[in-house]
């Protein structure tokens, strides 16, 4: 689209790119321009009409109207301001200017910046009452209709953004307000609080609570004080002018009392970046910017308002050393010294290989690099791993056996553009709900195509347009047996296969036996189901498989990854945009803690410790002798402890004794240790086992950078000051090294990552300065420049050529006639993880208290259970007891249980354990299978009524606008009312 | 074995060790701002002695009261009328030209002191000293601007 027009506009010729908008040209010419409801994002919601201009005589907004040859535009003729004053005054009828007491009046309030740029002094209608009450009935935000201006934003963004479809305005109404399921309270209904109606608020209609009274310098001020402060400023009537002017002063003073810090969220993968705004240590807001690459203004309920935890009393805040049956506290010295004698003796005594390190997904790639650097020069062995082991291993490996790198092919964006999304084995709007949030928008509105291959039944399951429950731990089958039946049909990408993919011959022979009959019974996918996928996949432009723990926890993980890629490999998916493989990471830094070479068989990079020109680059750096022989992994050292081998560990921030399958072994290990050190922020499990606390500190206490599930690697600044006594994770290290007489002398993260980087190839062109800000980098070169999308000059491999992996296909692990059931488990919205985190914060706690087991109805009545029964669940490995939530979620005999507790009760890993995957050791956690005893036959329901769960949903598309302009009040100030589709802008520029 | 530890025994400082840390911390800063604090106490001094300190601490400590007084007398309707009428006048000030002000105040300076001298002649004007006057230069330019000026003040009250 490279065709120009020629425009006057304000008597200056100007040559424009066909198709642009108005406004959008304006924006980027710095012209300025009233507008209140427009937004890059949304693009033209059209309601606000502030963005008037005189276009050839005509009444335009800037807003919807593209520029065409010979145009005349007018932005502030005598018609085009009288038009924007009328909207400027129809709105102000909606929302009264309190400004200087406004919690809101933060310097972005768009409603208070339009009409200041706008010189408005009066308003000719006076702010009426909208006559509903403030709704308050939401834990984390509030709706005031009374200042609502009616932009519709909010509905827009609910509707076709997050794509929850909670929100509308009852346009036909005499007062039309935000209605919540058409009318509900907003605690009621289906809205799961992700907190974007909010950011998107152009005013202070939707606030968070954590705003309110807390924001401004005079915002405190008890109600009996404050109205007739309003009362006041209403009597006297200033002009406007004046209200902005000492509301302005009242900003600058909040200036200088809220930080505002960029930062990365910790609560999965996606990598959401925003601001973090703080008045000395308490979180005010999290407030997300368009400037976000990965989510823009987008997050979800833990990112937006999952922050209780930093503040917790709960928090570690001094060293702890273990004495007799308690903790008691220690200064740093003391407990440095400790570690430092303890663990050097150990190895003294019996070896450097007695000792094990275990590195964490959630503390940044700098403090990553560390524990690997700790653990291989300060202490001399490769033992160390990271808690991907429990997760992503395999997906890494499938997809380094196949194209040469472990990641993610491209972006989020390439995900909205595929034309078909595949989802196996993953249930993103649960687990990475921005992420979900994008395939559901291109779904709804831009004719994206979706197949849900899962267990269980979740959102993207009933958003499907192919929506299919293979047996547990048989994916492999079915990706090879659609691979086989297109190629056999001919609708594989031949011509690509030739150039740029070895082993062809090889893989034709392996997938001969699975043939749609073969797969239909091992599966339990019809047929009918696999040819409709195939024909999906050869209809698509692009196709996406994003999969998560249902494929990889199993254990033929690692070969079903492999049978991904084999897939997009014959289908021409790879070496492209809007298409290929997409493992959704679970954790912030699962990618980069990896990427650091905390693994026993690599250093930073991926690349190789039995490599000895690799070796001897890290032992120059390092100046010691580096073992050769890669070390044990999580689930290999817990062996050795077994074994009386490993003596001693070192982790950090890694709740293992529940993360780990078969908790009650991982905890009788923990119990074995000689020596167990844990740096931890709150007292966990795994840490009660301690023989030394150090506290470290959470995301918001430190810099760094985490990486994303699409390698992109992201900075996060210090928000907050260390709490207590604690320390960043990188000092704390730094420290522990320095006591055993090695003299690190980091100053600052960009000193750790500038070393990483001189020794990693994938780095090579990334330092903290191509990260400031809102800046990333995505690595994915051998030559190490950013790479958002992988291999478009060729696959990673020396011949530059893709490799169709040879692995066969592993059944699922057999268990004895007793054990009945098939134990699905992983993350629900609300929390993350096993909880240490987000049980810490009331509203999330209100709105999802408990875990529960979801049991099929169909189950339930040939048990007689209903909800809130209470039943116990066995395993070969443990036994758990936990109330029933009967829910079509599940079919048949497949239970699910929510990962999300810490307790010796009704934690899911009592349950698991045993097989591994069989080439990374990843724990099955998806292959058990239990027997359920009835304790009690009823109780009370688990999920409260007010979880979202239990509401529904009032889809449409978008704001629909139009119905506003069908009133018959509605006096038009445009010449033209055009109802631009919801989607259009960005199908435009996709 | 290790068992697992959920205590943890607080170093539960005494009275007297938080009163030594207390002092300690408050002496360091006291070290570091001597010169700012010992003007501060002068100041306060000063303060005291006047009363104004004691005011001060029975205003603040009863500043919710004493802002809803302040508050609840403010929107009484003659105040409202009061800070409206003086905004207005302070409005219109605003927009009048300061150098065209500053040139009729001379110019009323003058004026005065004319018709001092005349009050002082005496004198008695009749009809035809009136037209005649008109004639005069500076007079009929006073008298334009005259008329001029009730026209303005006429359109002005039209709105």
């Amino acid at each position: 689209m490279s065709e120009k027009v020629n425009v006057v506009i304000n008597g200056v010729e100007r040559e424009i790119e066909k198709g642009t908008r108005i406004l959008d040209y304006l924006i980027s010419q710095d012209i300025q321009h009233p507008h209140i409801c427009y937004s890059e994002v949304l693009g033209p919601v059209q309601s606000c009409d502030t963005c008037m201009c005189e276009v050839d005589g005509n009444i335009m907004r800037a807003c919807s109207t593209e520029v065409e040859e010979g145009m005349n535009i007018l932005t502030s003729s005598e018609l085009a301001k009288n038009a924007q004053e009328e909207a400027m005054d129809r709105i102000l009828e909606n929302h009264l200017l309190y400004c200087t007491v406004c919690d809101n009046n933060n310097g972005n309030c768009r409603v208070h910046n339009t009409a200041e740029m706008m010189g408005v002094e009066h308003q000719t209608r006076p702010h009426r009452s909208k006559g509903y009450e403030v709704d308050m009935s939401h834990p984390f935000y509030r709706y005031d209709a009374d200042q609502c201006i009616l932009c519709g934003r909010c509905v827009e963004t609910c509707q076709d953004l997050q794509v929850n479809e909670t929100l509308t305005i009852d346009w036909e109404s005499k007062q039309p307000r935000v209605l919540w399921d058409g009318g509900t309270s907003i605690n009621e209904s289906s809205c799961v609080s992700c907190g974007q109606c909010v950011t998107v608020c152009p005013c202070n209609a939707l606030m968070e609570k954590s705003m309110l009274g807390n924001a401004g310098v005079m915002t405190s001020i008890e109600d009996d004080l404050l109205t007739p402060m309003i009362d006041l400023v209403k009597a006297v009537e200033p002009d406007y002018q004046t209200i902005f002017a000492v509301s302005e002063v009242e900003a600058a003073m909040r200036e200088n009392n809220i930080e505002k810090t960029k930062t990365v969220c910790t609560f999965c993968g996606v990598g959401c970046s925003f601001e973090v705004w703080t008045k000395d240590h308490e979180i005010l807001k999290i407030e997300p910017s368009e400037n976000s690459p990965v989510n823009s203004v987008s997050t979800c309920v833990k990112g937006k308002f999952g922050w209780d935890f930093v503040n917790s009393q709960e928090r570690i805040t001094t060293p702890l050393i273990r004495k007799g049956d308690e903790f008691v506290e220690a200064t740093w010295d003391e407990a440095l010294t400790l570690v430092a004698e303890k663990m050097g003796a150990i190895k003294d005594t019996y070896g450097s290989d007695s000792l094990g390190f275990i590195s964490s997904s959630k503390i940044t790639n700098e403090e990553n690099y560390l524990v690997q650097k700790l653990s291989r020069q300060v202490f001399g062995t490769n033992n160390v791993d990271n808690c991907s082991r429990y997760c992503q291993s395999p997906a890494s490996w499938g997809l380094q056996q196949t194209g040469g790198i472990g990641g993610d092919s491209g972006t989020i964006k390439d995900i909205a553009g595929a034309g078909l999304v595949i989802l196996v084995g993953c249930a993103p709007a649960e687990g990475h709900p921005v992420l979900a949030s994008r395939i559901k928008r291109a779904h709804k509105l831009h004719g994206q195509k979706l197949i849900t291959v899962d267990v269980r039944r979740h959102e993207m399951a009933d958003r499907a347009d192919l929506f299919v429950r293979p047996k547990q731990g048989t994916d492999y089958v079915w990706l090879s047996a659609v691979t086989k039946y297109m190629i056999d049909k001919g609708w594989h990408d031949e011509a690509f296969i030739q150039k740029h993919v070895n082993h062809y011959g090889e893989f034709l022979d392996m997938i001969n036996p699975y043939t749609l009959e073969e797969a239909e019974k091992i599966t339990g996918i019809t047929k009918e189901a696999l040819i409709q996928m195939a024909e999906m996949i050869r209809d698509a432009d692009g196709t996406a498989i994003c999969w998560g723990m249902g494929v990889t926890q199993n254990i033929a993980g690692s070969h079903t990854s492999v049978a991904i890629a084999n897939l997009l490999l014959a289908t021409g998916n790879m070496m492209r945009r809007n298409a290929g493989a997409f493992p959704l990471r679970g954790h912030n830094n699962v990618q980069g803690a990896s990427d650091m070479g905390t693994m026993p068989n690599i250093f930073p990079g991926y690349q190789q410790v039995a490599n000895d020109e690799v070796r001897a680059k890290f032992e120059k750096a390092y100046g010691v002798t580096l073992p050769a022989e890669p070390g044990l992994d999580n689930i290999q050292m817990l062996e050795a402890v077994d074994k009386d081998e490993l003596k001693a560990m070192y982790i950090v921030g890694e709740d293992m004794a529940w993360v780990d399958a078969d908790s009650n072994h991982t905890q009788d290990m923990l119990a074995k240790l000689d020596f167990l050190v844990v740096q931890e922020i709150f007292l966990s499990t795994t840490a009660q086992f301690a023989d030394v606390i150090l506290p470290g500190v959470p995301s918001l206490e430190k810099d760094g950078t985490f990486t994303n599930t699409e390698r992109r690697v992201q900075r996060l600044y210090q928000a907050l000051e260390p709490t207590g006594n604690a320390k960043p994770d990188w000092w704390i290290l730094q420290e522990v090294a320095k006591k055993m007489g090695y003299n690190w002398n980091y100053e600052h993260p960009s000193e750790i990552f500038a070393e990483m980087a001189s020794l990693t190839p994938f780095f090579a062109h990334c330092n903290y300065n191509v990260l400031e800000g809102w800046n990333s980098f995505s690595w994915g070169s051998p030559d190490g420049t950013d790479t958002p999308v992988l291999y478009l000059d060729g696959f990673n491999f020396p011949d530059k050529k893709a490799r169709f992996g040879l692995f066969d296909y592993v059944a699922p692990v057999e268990f004895p006639e007793e054990f009945d059931l098939a134990l699905d488990n992983g993350r629900l919205l609300e929390h993350f993880h096993e909880g240490n985190l987000t049980h810490k914060s009331e509203g999330l706690q209100y709105k999802f208290p408990k875990v529960f087991v979801e049991v099929s109805p169909e189950l339930a009545k040939e048990r007689g259970v209903k909800d809130g029964a209470l039943v116990r669940l066995v395993s070969p490995y443990g036994a758990i007891r936990l109330p029933v939530l009967v829910t079509d979620r599940v079919e048949g005999k497949t239970i699910y249980v929510p990962m999300h507790s810490n307790s010796h009760e009704s934690a899911v890993n009592l349950l698991t354990g045993g097989a591994v995957d069989v080439v990374t050791h990843t724990p099955a956690y998806k292959q058990t299978k239990v027997r359920m005893e009835v304790l009690n036959q009823e109780g009370e329901n688990p999920l409260p009524r007010f979880n979202p769960r239990n509401a529904t949903r009032t889809p449409q598309m978008g704001l629909e606008i139009y119905r506003k302009w069908e009133r018959g009040d509605y006096v038009p100030l445009a010449s033209i009312n055009e109802h631009v589709q919801p989607g259009m802008y960005d199908r435009r520029n996709a | 074995m290790a068992k697992p530890i959920s205590t943890i025994k607080k170093n539960e400082l005494t009275e007297e060790q938080k009163k030594s840390q207390s002092l300690e911390s408050l002496l360091s800063e006291v070290a570091q701002n001597k010169d700012s604090l010992l003007e501060t106490l002068q100041l306060l001094q000063e303060l005291h002695d006047s009363g104004i300190l004691d005011a001060l601490n029975s205003l603040v400590k009863a500043k919710e009261k004493v802002a809803k007084i302040a508050v609840g007398q403010m929107t009484r309707e003659p105040v409202t009328n009061l800070i409206n009428n003086t905004m207005a006048a302070g409005g219109a000030l605003t927009t009048l030209d300061p150098e065209m002000t500053k040139k009729l105040m001379g110019s009323v300076a003058l004026g005065i002191e004319k018709a001092q001298q005349g009050l002082q002649e005496d004198s008695k004007v009749g009809i035809l000293d009136l037209l005649k006057v008109l004639n005069d230069p500076d007079i009929n330019r006073a008298i334009g601007f005259g008329l001029n000026l009730l026209k303005g003040v006429g359109e002005g009250l039209k709105e």
